[in-house]
């Protein structure tokens, strides 16, 4: 088990800043996800810490020990790959084998007259004995003796996991290892993969671009815009307090209302009309906005679509002038507003998050000026 | 119903019309070899006639091949053709794959020109570097002898540019894969990208082995002593016979010395269209 250290890590390719600096202490047994709209960094930091790609200035620190100068086999850390990567011409059992071979037969036990050398056949069985063991644990013994062409994606992400597991890694890198799944092995997946971690209490680190895996799996969340790391937090912390615009806006689906405000006098905001530059913005998500009456609301508008999703209904409602679009969270059960209805909107303002015109977090409670 | 079966008659005169076509390409570039066994099988007076006849009167068979294997030491010029060419193949792979890997697989400084050289070497013809080869070939005492000819052709350019090609479809997470599982990069050519290549390399290896089975014109400078001799050189000695070209022993050497690469084709043709798709990583 391992607790992993970044320091100052940046990586340049010519002129670009593919990573801007990152620190991060990933402690021993944590699951943390990289999260982050694609080409933010987030592959490329994984990338470093396996070993697979040297940073342009900064360290790697595995359990205290710089480990910047280690091949990524010494590194002792399992990659899973979004493609799988299983190599074609082995079968199932002979491709989880590959990590327990590479290390612990030499050459010549491996080489074609391994079959001859003395301890060669024990230690095959010993490997093979391993592997039926990880087969066990993921349910793919049926499949030991078939070739990856032959398994379904889900399948080959099973043994993809068998092969980073097999050899006990102090800890686990995964690069977006659902994301060729259909949208229902999936979710299934998700779990398993949270079950995974509990039960091998390993460091997990995990990339995805979906912040739905990053909610569901993680102890924490790291959130990667631009290569640069805005935020790293639980989940809740994550959702209910961004310390940035962008990872507001990044986290949750659907996804944050985003308002320009200008700051009348101590905390009180007037809503103005967005894409003015340097400008304070708020946020609230669909669920700390409420439905009223045309006269109760903050400001009003006119509902313009409805999506209902059973659980939740979502309604967009188009406050001219103001925002472009808010969408409301209401229960299907109550009452449902009509499209083109005239209806108010207000906010809860405990709930509300307030950016300055950097993007990052204005500390302090808020209240919004009523608009007539 | 009409207009079916008149769609499916037109279907099958089409079809019928490009297999005729086909074929007569075919009977044309077979006609030779259909010629040289015909040759092979005559006795030599009717070899001359003057009507055409693929199926001679009196069946020579058995006279000319016996005359093909006891005139020049056709064994020796076989096995001498296998171990030549093999040896070749052997090398060439051992040069080309990790060569290739370096080209589609590794960053390092000067790739692009490295390429450039393999694609400027694709152009050189060997037989424009035959007389520098033989010179540096006598300079280090070889002439005459296995390395001399299988050396010159242990690097091939044509061999590396077609792996490498290959190479660059293998996806990337494979090798790094690999190098998480703790192959070396020299494991990784040879457990991981060789598998993954066999399609190619078997591609290759026919052109390999039939352009080296075949070759005429280097052996011919590169050994004298008839020991070392390959298969076309041996055939030449039924040439060179004193009383004027024999034909029907000669043509029955060709026969049997050109039989090994048909059924070398035979065999790989069958592995050319299995191929080992990438079906198992994407």
């Amino acid at each position: 088990m391992a607790a992993l250290n970044i320091q100052a890590v940046a990586k340049r390719f010519g002129e670009t800043d593919v990573l801007k600096r990152i620190d991060l202490d990933i402690r021993d047994g944590e699951f943390i996800s990289l999260v982050g709209p694609s080409g933010c960094g987030k592959s490329t930091l994984l990338r470093i810490v396996a070993g697979l790609e040297q940073q342009t200035e900064g360290h790697i620190l595995l359990d205290g020990r710089k480990v910047d100068a280690m091949r990524p086999r010494d590194r002792d850390l399992a990659m899973v790959f979004q493609s799988y990567a299983l190599y074609p011409h082995l079968t199932v059992a002979e491709n989880i084998a590959v990590p327990l071979t590479m290390r612990r037969m030499s050459t010549l036990q491996r080489s074609l007259i391994g079959k001859i050398v003395p301890s060669a056949s024990e230690r095959r069985r010993e490997i093979a004995g391993e592997v039926a063991k990880v087969c066990d644990a993921l349910s793919i013994n049926a499949l030991k003796d078939r070739k990856p062409a032959a398994l379904s994606g889900g399948q080959r992400q099973r043994v993809a996991l068998a092969r980073a597991m097999v050899r006990k890694p102090s800890g686990f890198l995964m690069d977006e290892p659902l994301s060729n799944l259909d949208a229902k092995m999936r979710v299934q997946a998700r779990s398993e993969i949270a079950a995974l971690h509990r039960q091998l209490d390993s460091t997990f680190i995990y990339v995805t671009h979906d912040q739905a895996e990053a909610m569901t799996m993680s102890d924490r969340i790291a959130v990667m815009i631009g290569g640069e790391l805005l935020q790293v937090d639980t989940p809740d912390q994550i959702y209910q307090m961004p310390q940035d615009l962008r990872v507001a806006e990044f986290i949750g689906s659907p996804k944050i209302n985003v308002a320009a405000v200008t700051l009348r006098e101590a905390g009180l905001l007037s809503l103005t009309a967005r894409g003015t530059t340097n400008a304070i913005h708020a946020a609230f998500r669909p669920e700390a906005a409420r439905l009223t009456a045309e006269s109760e609301g903050i400001f009003c508008g006119i509902v313009h679509h409805v999506e209902n999703l059973g659980s939740d209904l979502f309604v967009q409602v188009k406050a001219e002038g103001i925002v472009d679009m808010v969408v409301v969270r209401t229960d299907p059960a109550g009452q449902r507003p009509a499209l083109r209805d005239r209806v108010g909107v207000t906010i809860d303002e405990t709930r509300l998050h307030v950016f300055r015109a950097d993007n990052r977090r204005m500390p302090g409670t808020f209240r919004l000026e009523r608009r007539r | 119903m009409m207009s079916v079966s008149r769609k499916t008659t037109a279907a099958l005169t089409r079809s019928a019309m490009r297999h005729i076509l086909l074929m007569t390409i075919a009977a044309f570039a077979l006609l030779p070899f259909a010629v040289m066994v015909s040759t092979s099988l005559k006795p030599a007076d009717e070899i001359f006639s003057d009507s055409v006849r693929w199926w001679p009167h009196k069946l020579a068979f058995v006279e000319n091949y016996n005359q093909a294997l006891s005139t020049a030491p056709l064994a020796l010029y076989l096995l001498n053709g296998v171990i030549v060419t093999l040896a070749i193949f052997f090398l060439q792979v051992l040069v080309s794959l990790p060569a290739a890997y370096a080209l589609a697989k590794l960053r390092f400084i000067g790739r692009r020109i490295a390429f450039c050289f393999v694609l400027f070497c694709l152009l050189i013809p060997y037989h424009a570097i035959a007389v520098p080869l033989f010179i540096m070939l006598y300079f280090v005492d070889l002439l005459d002898s296995y390395s001399a000819l299988v050396l010159p052709f242990t690097i091939s350019v044509f061999g590396i540019f077609l792996m490498r090609q290959f190479f660059m479809g293998v996806p990337d997470d494979l090798v790094d894969a690999a190098r998480m599982d703790g192959l070396s990069e020299l494991s990784i050519v040879w457990r991981v990208m060789l598998p993954a290549a066999i399609p190619a390399l078997t591609a290759f290896g026919v052109f390999s082995i039939v352009a080296h089975w075949n070759d005429y014109f280097w052996p011919l400078i590169a050994v004298s002593s008839d020991g070392y001799f390959t298969p076309p050189l041996g055939v030449m000695a039924f040439r060179n016979a004193e009383a004027g070209t024999n034909f029907g022993p000669l043509m029955a050497a060709a026969t049997i010395i050109v039989a090994p690469l048909i059924a070398l084709f035979l065999l790989a043709q069958r592995r050319f269209i299995e191929g080992i798709a990438f079906t198992g990583i994407k």
